[in-house]
């Protein structure tokens, strides 16, 4: 249970040579999930080998931001980001295929970016 | 080459009961290209963690799929223990894999069905239920739940079950074994049936890697790559190896699933046979603070799931990275070349769950 | 390669039970663990209020000035966590679900405390 996870920093500019990176050395996107608390906004990029070490990345990112997409270097990634464009509003580049914010319909616009913080009712 | 034609398959077929929109290109007959499409029943259930407390939070995660309940609440515990640094009691360990173990036996028979039902062999998808039944009414009888257990808490379970009634479990699974044996002979050994799987959908090694493909979907192509092997719960204490297929055909991943319910039946057995008397629960204190991620294996495949708290009783986000979303990347990969009469039987073997896809 | 490998399991079943019940004739047994539906106990309850604000699905209404308890059975999920947290005990699962309603008038039921009904 007690196994350590560390969360290595990034920044945007790096991520793809990392991801590149982290596919010479035999590891697999498992997936990208973008968190959001009142003072920050982060999208961790979790990647795992064969044998099931797994390593994680952070990446900080504000709402309208444009990242480059890691699509071209992992396939499947295509669909955590725009999965993150549709609810959190952060722009990708050149994804390998770009649904244009029709991947979740919401009723309101980037509905993960607001944070819910008052009491249950 | 012919002239191409999108075909638009989805959201609503006949085969597949679950909203998956798939544009397909097609030259002829063959398929060329496909171009996937969800949202349609997005719930947002994620979001409901800031309104609702870390421990009511279980009840909601466990509603995101009705197959695997019983796993995505034994991942997201399993995540807040991560969180709290907790160990819980040996029993509860051994408890929490009986419950997951029964879930894979009663959600590869179920796919199994509607395997068969996908080509058309109705009888058989009827006997599949039918053996299915058996083992829900297990659950009903220890957690008191069909589909939803509602038996895992931050902690430990709820509910213990005594040595009688194990002995009764691993009874019912013996009956359960041999009818399924009859049944899964008929996917792995009838010439209509093989006809219509081998060859089909193939998706190499290195493919499979690539698109990060999950569960029965990456093992039918020869990886052997198993969460359960990570030791969480009382896996560590089991004895067992991933079951591996090399061909990466329908067939292949049709076998990898007709495997895995014997192994889990054994492993229950195994569970049965060295699980320590004792407490079933600890006490939590206080509220999480940090951040955790957590891996699990589902009977569709891998599940990941992320979750930060601040200290307070809701936590800021979790996450749930499911199975299926994992391996629409690899549908695709493998559709291309195809018939287009294959498609549903395709889209059908990486156990597809929509529902939890979206949450 | 084999045909017809089904053949055995299709003779079983052409000359053995059926695997169904006759339902309306016989009924299905439930378990002792099987959650139906929440009982309360109005001796024992003290109107603390835990189940209700514990309730995930937010089915339960307590009010003390008044010695109610309510429950919405149709938002009920019977995850049985109300009779978990209970610190009285006084909360129960039954064995037989809710049966379904055609309308949503009597979807509420409420359970008064003894000392209200001696004061009507």
């Amino acid at each position: 249970m007690a196994e350590v996870q560390t969360f290595q920093p990034v920044t945007a500019s790096e991520i793809v040579d990392a991801a590149k990176n982290m596919l010479n050395e035999g590891y697999r996107l498992i997936q990208l999930c973008c968190t959001k608390t009142p003072s920050e906004m982060d999208i961790i990029y979790t990647f795992e080998k064969t044998d099931l070490q797994s390593q994680n990345f952070k990446l900080p990112v504000n709402i309208g931001d444009t990242l480059p997409s890691i699509s071209s270097v992992f396939f499947a990634a295509f669909l955590y980001e725009n999965e993150i464009h549709d609810l959190y509003g952060v722009n990708f580049t050149d994804m390998a295929v770009d649904f244009k914010g029709t991947f979740y319909e919401t009723s309101v616009k980037q509905a993960f970016s607001i944070t819910v913080a008052e009491d249950k009712e | 080459m012919g002239e191409r034609t999108i075909i638009p398959f989805g959201p609503q077929h006949p085969v597949l009961p679950e909203p998956l929109h798939l544009d397909l290109i097609l030259e002829d007959e063959k398929v060329v290209g496909a171009v996937p499409s969800i949202g349609f029943v997005h719930r947002g259930l994620e979001k409901l963690v800031e309104k609702r407390d870390f421990h009511e939070m279980m009840y909601v995660i466990e509603r995101v799929c009705g197959i695997c309940s019983f796993i995505h609440g034994q991942g997201y515990v399993q995540t807040i223990e991560g969180i709290f640094d907790l160990e819980i009691p040996d029993r509860a360990k051994f408890l929490r894999t009986i419950w997951a173990e029964l879930s894979r036996v009663h959600s590869h028979l179920l796919w199994l069905g509607l395997m068969a039902d996908a080509y058309g062999f109705e009888s058989l998808f009827m006997h599949c239920w039918r053996v299915r039944e058996k083992i829900l009414d297990i659950f009903e009888e220890t957690t008191g739940g069909r589909v939803i257990f509602s038996v895992c808490k931050v902690g430990g379970v709820w509910k213990d079950i005594d040595n009688e009634t194990l002995k009764k479990i691993v009874e019912v699974l013996n009956v359960v074994e041999q009818e399924s044996k009859d049944l899964t002979n008929v996917f792995i050994k009838d010439f209509t049936v093989q006809k219509r799987t081998r060859g089909v959908g193939v998706l190499t090694y290195q493919e499979a890697i690539d698109v990060g493909a999950v569960g029965p979907t990456l093992r039918g192509s020869g990886v052997a790559m198993d969460l359960r092997k990570l030791g969480y719960a009382a896996y560590g204490e089991l004895d067992f190896e991933p079951i591996v297929e090399k061909d990466g055909d329908c067939y292949a991943r049709t076998l990898v699933r007709a495997r895995e319910i014997y192994q889990s039946i054994d492993l229950i057995r195994q569970c049965v046979s060295k699980i320590p008397d004792g407490e079933i629960d600890v006490k939590v204190k206080g509220f999480p603070k940090g951040e955790y991620v957590s891996r699990l294996e589902q009977p569709r495949g891998q599940v990941v799931y992320y979750a930060r708290a601040n200290g307070t009783k809701y936590l800021e986000r979790f996450r749930v990275r499911t199975p299926t979303f994992a391996n629409i990347p690899a549908l695709l990969k493998m559709l291309p070349g195809c018939d287009l009469a294959d498609v549903p039987l395709l889209a059908l073997t990486i156990d597809p769950c929509i529902s939890c896809t979206e949450r | 390669m084999a045909f017809n490998v089904i053949g055995k399991t299709v003779m079983k079943s052409l000359f053995g039970k059926p695997a169904t019940a006759m339902y309306p004739v016989i009924k299905n047994e439930f378990y002792p663990n099987t959650r139906g539906n929440i009982q309360v106990d109005m001796e024992k309850c003290i109107y603390c209020g835990i189940c209700g604000r514990r309730c995930p699905a937010g089915a339960i209404e307590v009010s003390k000035p008044d010695k109610k308890w309510e429950i919405d059975r149709t938002r009920c999920i019977v995850c049985n966590f109300c009779v978990q947290v209970c610190p009285k005990n006084c909360l129960s699962t039954e064995r037989h679900y809710t049966s379904p309603m055609t309308d949503k008038s009597n979807r509420i039921s409420t359970f008064f405390g003894q000392t209200v009904q001696e004061d009507a």
